[in-house]
């Protein structure tokens, strides 16, 4: 072999030999400065030798380069027979960050969660970038505020999409805002994640995913959860309830199925009380319940009202037996102090075992609370809103790095077709719209904590479901 | 169909949420009324002394009634502020909603960037409860509210009909060119009005803190009903306006016992849309 070499070499003139180096050193050179663009983070000059990690089209014309934005000479020098040097001069930028812009209530009505989903945000994204990016790119969030007001999103979405050019987008906080968005999404064929979906039979779009694991029938399958849950973990049925449900499409939808399902469990409906959104005056609805009394009070609420209703029933001198509701602000009702305690609600996410045995939740934990304490927030515990806005990234990079790609059709497949690893557990998007089985468990205030109680397998190790309440009384 | 006791309790309950109505509007109707102000900020002002009552309970362990001794006098000198604003500028009733709009957000952005958008509730304690009596319940909250808004609604009147001040007021209210003839100083009145309105705001602040879990945008809850209150009162009518806001009041709490909840806001507004067509001027004499 070394023969072989040596004869070669006497054979190949000093001419054709550089010639031949410097078309190999041409495609080296390409390889370091597609390697570089990719992976290096900090500004850099000088000469380097490198080893070709990736393939990137690229013009080479005279000695400069062009590769993901950055424009770098490169110096080929040959040194026969064999050994080549290159030599990359010129200034090395960070490689150009894959932007995923979406649009937050910072202001308004909805603001109140959507810090909470702000800072969840951040951490995921910071967990990308440590964990190499998208494609070895960093990844950079663009976020506009849409002051809570409907009106804004789907302007903004599309200057997302066709002014900024975002690489991705993800979903806004909120059911009718994630719906306002969704049309623009479906025109511009993007892979489209969003976190606090409550309408999955209107989420038609072929390449939507909800990182919230409803389920697609969650108006049955909900309530039948949660009286499976009072049946075993408590042990006990109430015999009648009354639903009350605000206006919201989604709370709307969950308390439609409510009396379809308490009547296979033998559970009277008394009455089904509909109050508009943004209802801050509870008394009427409170005096109403305490003269049906009934043993159950299902309320299909969010942010604020569970806690106004409470503190409504309190006032009028009825505490039902047992009262459940969607997506309460668990720091409104902890506010109320020992009153607040019984309160059932949906969880997908909170900050106790069996979900903080997984390494990434832990870290998801651990981070957020640290930043949502020092923001100042007044309930500062991981839970359901905070983990779906993380999942919702966690998403997102599992469909790039398993398609390897940021293209939204091939994200999107990808998605379709595999299992993604999410803080609350394996989700997956093969049944109707995108929607996997519903990971929605019941959780309950105890002790001024909020727990998931049923079923067993998510249940904090101990803890069983109240009911009924201590704090019953007026009956 | 609801008892006659659920509607009895639904009336007593209605009379004293709508007084605490009554007592948020009476900022917007003093301002509007007689300044031809339309002062939009004193939503997220009123939100800023629910945070200062906040801050008093939950750091000073006080009684909510004790941030008054901060949020008044400095609500009185921010009123008296904008009020110098408004005379210097010579402000009328459109430029003033466009001016106040925009310090309504600069306000509610500045709530969001002290205390963060996070809801609080604050501990009220015994204020959260009710007093019972067989089996009807009256709100202990609810009623300070109602009897703080009679005793300022009285008060109003007597210094109305009974001092110089009074009848400078109402002169300005009626003709501000011809109050000037005889003598009336407006841009003092003036002053007086504003800062006295930023009074009546702080102490309606105060009761949502009590009331309500809330966040910076809280404010934008109450715009509708207070608007309406305001007109329905007739503008400038401080007793006016606690009477609609108990109108208002009972006619949302009948209206969700009888109906259902969700007719409140249409019963409500009905009922103001037919008396401003009926009588345009509200309830005043005007």
């Amino acid at each position: 072999m070394q023969e072989k070499n040596q004869e070669n070499t006497v054979k190949i003139t000093r001419r054709r030999a550089i010639s031949s180096a410097v078309a190999a050193g041409a495609v080296v050179g390409v390889g370091i400065v597609a390697g570089l663009g990719g992976y290096f983070a900090g500004a850099s000059t000088g000469g380097r030798v490198e080893t070709i990690t990736q393939k990137e089209t690229v013009t080479v014309g005279g000695q400069t380069v062009t590769v993901g934005g950055q424009t770098v000479t490169v110096t080929n020098t040959v040194t026969q027979p064999t050994t080549i040097t290159t030599t990359v001069t010129g200034t090395v930028g960070p490689a150009k960050p894959v932007v995923i812009g979406y649009t937050l209530p910072k202001t308004g009505g909805f603001a109140a969660n959507g810090v909470i989903h702000d800072i969840a945000d951040q951490v995921a994204i910071k967990r990308i970038n440590d964990t190499g990016g998208f494609l070895g790119r960093p990844v950079e969030r663009l976020v506009y505020d849409d002051k809570s007001d409907i009106s804004q999103i789907p302007v903004l979405y599309e200057r997302l999409i066709t002014q900024d050019k975002v690489d991705l987008i993800v979903g806004p906080y909120a059911t009718p805002f994630i719906a306002a968005a969704m049309p623009v999404a479906e025109k511009y064929r993007k892979v489209y994640i969003f976190d606090s979906y409550t309408l999955p039979k209107r989420a038609t779009y072929e390449f939507a995913f909800s990182s919230w694991a409803t389920g697609y029938n969650t108006d049955i399958e909900w309530p039948t959860l949660l009286f499976e849950a009072l049946q075993n973990s408590a042990g006990k049925l109430p015999k009648t309830l009354v639903v009350v449900h605000n206006t919201h499409p989604g709370a709307t939808f969950v308390a439609s199925g409510v009396p379809t399902v308490a009547e296979k469990f033998g559970i009277e409906v008394l009455d089904v009380i509909k109050y508009e959104l943004g209802t801050t005056d509870f008394l009427p609805i409170a005096t109403r319940l305490k003269e049906l009394k009934p043993e159950f009070v299902l309320q299909g609420g969010l942010v604020l009202d569970e806690s106004n209703l409470r503190k409504a029933l309190d006032k009028v001198g009825f505490i039902p037996y047992g009262h459940s509701s969607l997506w309460p602000a668990v720091g409104a009702v902890l506010g109320l102090g020992p009153l607040g305690d019984g309160l059932i609600s949906q969880s997908v996410f909170e900050a106790h075992i069996p979900f903080t045995q997984d390494a990434e939740a832990r870290y998801f934990v651990e981070n957020y609370q640290k930043l949502a304490k020092e923001a100042g927030l007044a309930y500062w515990k991981a839970d359901t809103q905070s983990g779906t806005s993380y999942a919702m990234f966690q998403i997102l990079r599992e469909g790039v790095r398993g398609s390897n790609s940021l293209n939204d059709e091939d994200i999107g497949n990808w998605l379709k077709r595999n299992k993604v690893d999410t803080i609350f557990g394996e989700l997956t998007f093969d049944g109707p719209n995108n929607y996997g089985p519903m990971k929605t468990w019941i959780a309950q205030i105890q002790k001024g904590e909020q727990i998931v109680v049923w079923p067993p397998d998510y249940a904090k190790p101990g803890s069983k479901l109240q009911y009924p309440s201590p704090l019953a009384k007026g009956y | 169909m609801p008892s006659t006791t659920a509607i009895i309790q639904s009336l007593l309950t209605g009379t004293l949420v709508g007084g605490f109505y009554g007592l948020f509007a009476l900022g917007l109707t003093l301002s509007w009324g007689v300044l031809d102000i339309i002062n939009m900020s004193y939503f997220p002002f009123a939100v800023l002394s629910a945070y200062i009552a906040y801050a008093t309970m939950t750091i000073l362990g006080f009684d909510p009634f004790i941030s008054l001794i901060f949020s008044i006098p400095s609500f009185f000198i921010i009123g008296l502020l904008m009020q110098i604003f408004f005379n210097r500028f010579k402000i009328d009733i459109f430029r003033s909603l466009i001016i106040t709009f925009a310090l309504f957000i600069v306000v509610e952005n500045t709530l969001s960037y002290i205390w963060t958008a996070d809801v609080r509730r604050a501990p009220v304690g015994f204020l959260g409860g009710s007093l019972f009596i067989d089996s009807m319940y009256i709100p202990i909250g609810e009623l300070i509210a109602f009897f703080i808004g009679i005793i300022i609604v009285l008060g109003n009147n007597i210094i109305l009909k009974r001092t110089k001040l009074g009848l400078a007021l109402r002169a300005v209210a009626e003709n501000r060119e011809a109050s000037a003839m005889w003598g009336v100083n407006y841009s003092r009145i003036a002053l007086i009005v504003g800062g006295l309105s930023m009074c009546y705001v702080a102490l309606a602040g105060m009761f949502i803190a009590i009331f309500y879990p809330f966040t910076p945008s809280q404010g934008s809850v109450f715009i509708g009903r207070i608007f309406a209150v305001t007109i329905f009162g007739g503008l400038g009518s401080v007793t006016g306006a606690f009477i609609a806001g108990i109108i208002l009041g009972v006619a949302e709490s009948l209206a969700a016992i009888l109906f259902a909840p969700s007719w409140s806001p249409l019963v409500a507004f009905l009922l103001l849309l037919i008396i401003l067509v009926v009588k345009p001027t509200g309830l005043t004499w005007r």
